[in-house]
């Protein structure tokens, strides 16, 4: 089980979070204007890495804040948690 | 007699009677149900899994792969498939072996045994292919189970504890203790987990072992005192770590109250499961011996030679009075000269490696043992007891000499226990010195020690332990010399040799089963697996593991390397769903939520039923009612005179600030920015992907505050979703979301004479229609408590959803209770309630929609296309599969022979119904309508609208009906009676 720091409580068990999967994907917009392929790009076609992957995640059964983190998907490792709206960290 | 007069750890002064196979039996306290079986002379403890072969004990712990047995059978303490070599006797145990009947010594099935040869690997899957494989599994599985889980429901109770640690310990022996130590000393939390009673590990069953020049059990005595003294250590006895996982957290389960007979345990938690995360962790988790794989190797009286040595030291049992010892490496040596000067006589050591032992074999010529170099066993005389054992000289064709023996110790080297190592994440080496895999880099913050990290010297585990518990290196604890030890030789198999060699004993797979499914071309380790079956009996393989690989490595010309290993799994040894759940069963496997009227319903005959996380009345019983008369009573209150249903579950998100309705406008599909302070408005929430997931009513308290009534099932899933979509899309929006659905109870009035009723509360506005019309709210008070009014109708009927804080619920209640007692005022429980829906036509989110429905397929297609702006999934709306002629769409249906139509009922242009048949489309709700005197069902059907009048049929597990396809609106089509 994953060992989450929650930017408001610290380090919590994976059970208290939910993942909201990949994260800073821009919602395609104006409507009117958005192609047929763009929306479906934005519906299915995530990266899906093995490795580094940066992701939001909720603190559910705690404060309920929204955030962002990099998880290596084969480790697990957590190598960064940030904020909504912080810059997007690099990564290798 | 197989018990010495003296020596072991038990207790003589306590002696206990038992029960094996119907036998009774004695022991003494300190006996596991294994070694006062062998002390016992009882060879035969079980018959092997697919040929019903006699079995014997093999080993002395986790890794015993025979002797299972069924504890405590017929009492509803019996438990199935349990080590003997980890049951510690008590008086009046009560054991039968499993897979044997009536008893291991006269199996009935033992016939199975004589057609062996026609169960290869892969028996089952060739054979039962035609013509249905459901036809035979009944049998198969009564022929080749293992024991049964009798209880219904197991009385005995198990705890949970968290924990945490600076550093955790799996394996009290000299590795273990030795890292226990020196981190106790360094002051961090420690938490040592040993899964025996007493520490020692491999110390217990060696009194020659010295450390700090004191014999070993001396420095074990010292150590355990000073972990006893030191503030921040925890030792858990009789404690399984059973899986690694992520972020270094480990499950245990401490065995709390196993070792005391049933009578004892009442009133104690049996067992306790751990989760313990730990800043780092030592895994001192020994190694197991491997078998040598020759022909008959599973005779009962071939044991491993280390398991025999420790019944010698731990049980004063002696489990023969001839050996034959069998290696290929040093350390049966030990076993042979222990066993030699307990009075066994050792007929002879054959040993495979040409240029035999290292110094340990001078011990064993010293005691006139005879040492047969470049030698291995190619027979065993003997059924149900080993009577002969044949050695022969490695590699050569002549026959070798039959040794009269009862017994024949076999080691075929030593394999690291890496299981948890495993789990965690590392990668594993294989290592030819050691002819086994062992640790290479680890994944998480873990640290190997002494055997599991195939580092076996007594030196190196104590070395290892001190070092990884934080010790400085120069006060290591130091081990006694030590023999100068020969290599080992790598011996797979005995090729050339006449009869069945086994590989894994569990799930019977012998090393013919190996090079068959090597022939079929299952060369991936991971295939043998599940072609064979080894290493998935509830031994996972811990025996048999790296010899079935090493013969698949030969079958295909490759290096044990190449063919790798498999992934271990937890957990580690079995475990009961008692302990996994701990507690967290019957009434308090997850919360209930209760509404504040719960007390009243229960008083007045309420049915209560799970819907979701709600307990709710599903209807309330007048005496010698039955359940489907009362819901048709309710119904017809409903619409004849007025009901009172209990709808505090219904969501109540509040949501406001300046950008609430642009918010809301966007995340519901209907339009929502236009509507008026004080009216309510029916919408949809879709997905990103156009899919319905709740529907629900929206009220506008003021310009910038909303409520939302989301299902009753869905009001947190709302609320996430909406928080969601403010945090990360919106954050500068000002918008403030809550989720008040359990703050408030709400009663809905419904019925012709709602208005009677509602009347009787002066709430400070006027409840006429002219004034309070169908969609709009209102707020006021009503006995010092706020209100808030709503006009919606779920029923049909007039309806008055009144909103009163929870606390003030029941006295709303109860109020209207006397009040609407001269109209005759019902209480309506859920079934009731969803009938007046479906009599309406109105959705019910989950039955009438899956996750493919999109809001055209319910009627709402040209209501959103008209919205001018954005909305959460409307892109989705124009993909191809959206707007496809041929989608499902919402009809009602018409029983036409009178019956009730099953719901999932699959709908198909008739008569006869002939495979393949075209679905068209499915039943998603039906009840007897009581309005209209017959019963109605909803359900989705390709071209649906268009289709409205045509006659189908409906088939459901072999019944055949007709309907006819109508307007989902059975009642009041036009809607003039809800807006009365």
């Amino acid at each position: 089980m994953l060992l989450i720091t929650c930017p408001e409580c610290g380090a919590r068990p994976e059970t208290e979070f939910v993942c909201g999967g990949e994260t800073h994907i821009t919602r395609p917009g104006p409507f009117a204007e958005v192609p047929a392929d763009v929306w479906a790009g934005y519906l299915f076609h995530q990266a899906n890495p093995r490795g580094k992957l940066r992701e939001r995640w909720r603190h559910q059964a705690g404060c309920g804040l929204w955030f962002n983190l990099v998880r290596d998907t084969v480790t697990h490792e957590i190598t960064s948690v940030y904020r909504m709206g912080d810059p997007k960290p690099e990564i290798a | 007699m197989a018990r010495l007069p003296q020596g072991g750890r038990i207790d003589r002064s306590r002696p206990l009677a038992f029960r094996f196979d119907g036998r009774t039996y004695h022991g003494f306290q300190g006996d596991t149900l294994a070694s006062a079986l062998l002390a016992n002379g009882v060879s035969v403890v079980g018959r092997s899994f697919k040929h019903h072969r006699p079995r014997g004990v093999l080993a002395a712990g986790d890794d015993e792969p025979n002797a299972l047995v069924q504890l405590e059978p017929g009492t509803p303490y019996s438990e199935p498939n349990v080590r003997a070599t980890r049951v510690e006797l008590y008086d009046g145990l009560t054991a039968r072996s499993v897979n044997a009947w009536p008893s291991a010594r006269f199996d009935v099935n033992a016939a199975t045994g004589l057609l062996g040869r026609f169960m290869p690997a892969g028996f089952y899957y060739k054979t039962f292919m035609w013509p249905d494989w459901r036809r035979f599994e009944p049998f198969i599985r009564r022929a080749a189970g293992l024991g049964v889980a009798e209880a219904p429901f197991d009385p005995e109770q198990a705890l949970k504890r968290h924990a945490h640690c600076d550093l955790l310990v799996v394996g009290a022996g000299p590795a273990g203790l030795a890292a226990a130590r020196a981190a106790a000393a360094g002051g961090g939390r420690v938490i040592l987990a040993e899964v025996e009673a007493d520490l020692g590990g491999s110390l217990l069953s060696d009194p020659h072992a010295t450390i700090e020049g004191q014999p070993a059990r001396a420095w074990v005595a010292e150590t355990e005192a000073l972990l006893a003294e030191a503030p921040h250590v925890t030792v858990l006895r009789r404690t399984t770590v059973t899986g690694y996982y992520d972020h270094n957290e480990l499950v245990a389960v401490e065995r709390l109250a196993d070792h005391l007979a049933p009578a004892a345990r009442r009133g104690r938690a049996r067992q306790r499961i751990w989760h313990i995360r730990a800043r780092r962790v030592v895994l001192g988790t020994g190694a197991h011996e491997r078998p040598l794989v020759f022909p008959d190797n599973d005779r009962p009286g071939v044991l491993l030679a280390s398991a025999a040595r420790t019944y010698l030291h731990r049980f004063a049992v002696l489990p023969g009075s001839r050996a034959v010892v069998a290696t290929n490496n040093d350390s049966a040596y030990e076993a042979a000269c222990d066993l030699h000067d307990a009075g066994m006589r050792i007929a002879a050591i054959a040993d495979l490696r040409p240029g035999g032992p290292g110094e340990v074999g001078a011990s064993a010529r010293e005691r006139g043992i005879e040492v047969l170099a470049g030698s291995g066993v190619t027979g065993v005389r003997g059924r149900s007891r080993v009577r002969g054992v044949q050695v022969s000289p490695a590699g050569e064709p002549e026959p070798g000499r039959w040794l009269e023996a009862d017994l024949l110790l076999m080691s075929g080297g030593w394999t690291p226990a890496v299981h948890l190592f495993s789990q965690s994440g590392g990668a594993l080496a294989y290592d030819p010195a050691l002819t086994a895999f062992r640790p290479d880099r680890s994944a998480q913050a873990e640290t190997s020690v002494g055997a599991a990290a195939g580092r076996f010297s007594l030196a190196e585990a104590l070395a290892d332990g001190h070092a990884a518990g934080g010790g400085d290196p120069t006060s290591a604890p130091q081990a006694g010399p030590a023999p100068e030890p020969a290599p080992i030789a790598a011996a797979w198999r005995t090729p050339g040799a006449v009869g069945k060699q086994w590989v894994d004993f569990q799930s019977d797979a012998t090393e013919a089963d190996v090079a068959l499914a090597a022939r079929e071309g299952f060369i991936s380790v991971e295939h043998l697996k599940r072609y064979t079956t080894i290493g998935m009996a509830t031994d996972q393989g811990k025996t048999s593991n790296v010899n079935a690989l090493a013969i698949l490595g030969e079958e295909t010309g490759r290096l044990p390397p190449e063919v790798g290993t498999t992934r271990f799994r937890a957990p580690y040894t079995p475990i009961t769903m008692t302990t996994v759940a701990a507690g967290a069963r019957g009434d308090l496997f997850a919360p209930r939520r209760k509404t504040p009227l719960d007390a009243w319903h229960r008083e007045h005959g309420a049915v209560m039923e799970d819907f979701g996380a709600w307990s709710r009345p599903d209807v309330y019983l007048q005496p010698g009612e039955s359940h489907e008369a009362a819901a048709r009573r309710e119904h017809l209150a409903v619409r004849q005179g007025v009901g009172l249903f209990d709808s505090s579950p219904i969501g109540k998100i509040a949501v406001s600030g300046r950008d609430a309705a642009r918010f809301l406008d966007f995340i519901i599909a209907n339009r929502i920015a236009n509507l008026g302070v004080g009216k309510a408005r029916y919408g949809l929430m879709l997905t990103e992907h156009g899919v319905v997931f709740d529907d629900g009513v929206t009220f506008r308290l003021g310009e910038d505050s909303f409520l939302l009534s989301p299902s009753s099932g869905a009001a947190a899933r709302v609320y996430a979703w909406l928080d969601e979509w403010r945090q990360c899309e919106f954050p500068d929006w000002d918008l403030r979301i809550a989720d008040l659905t359990t703050a408030w109870a709400a009663i809905a009035v419904a019925g012709p004479r709602a208005r009677d009723l509602v009347r009787t509360l002066p709430a400070g506005f006027s409840w006429e229609a002219a004034g309070f019309p169908h969609m709009t709210l209102r707020e006021g008070a009503v006995g010092g408590a706020p209100l808030r009014a709503f006009r919606v109708s779920f029923s049909g009927e007039v309806q008055y959803e009144l909103q009163v804080p929870a606390s003030y619920g029941l006295s709303l209640w109860e109020h209207l209770m006397r009040a609407g007692a001269a109209h005759g005022v019902t209480p309506v429980g859920v079934e009731a309630w969803l009938r007046l829906r479906l009599e309406k036509g109105y959705i019910h989110v989950g039955s009438e929609t899956d996750g493919n429905t999109l809001p055209d397929d319910i009627g709402f297609g040209p209501a959103l296309a008209a919205k001018p702006g954005d909305f959460v999934g409307r892109l989705s709306l124009l993909r191809e599969n959206a707007l496809d002629p041929d989608r499902e769409q919402l009809v009602g249906l018409e029983s036409l022979d009178g019956d009730k139509l099953p719901v999932g009922g699959c709908l198909f242009r008739g008569p006869a119904f002939n495979p393949p048949v075209e679905k068209l489309g499915r039943v998603t709700s039906s009840a007897f309508s009581p309005a209209l005197g017959h019963p109605v069902a909803l359900g989705l059907l390709k071209r649906g609208r268009s289709r409205h009048g045509e006659v189908l049929n409906v088939f459901s597990q072999g019944w055949i009906g007709r309907v006819r396809v109508t307007s989902p609106v059975f009642y009041d089509q036009k809607g003039e009676r809800l807006r009365g």
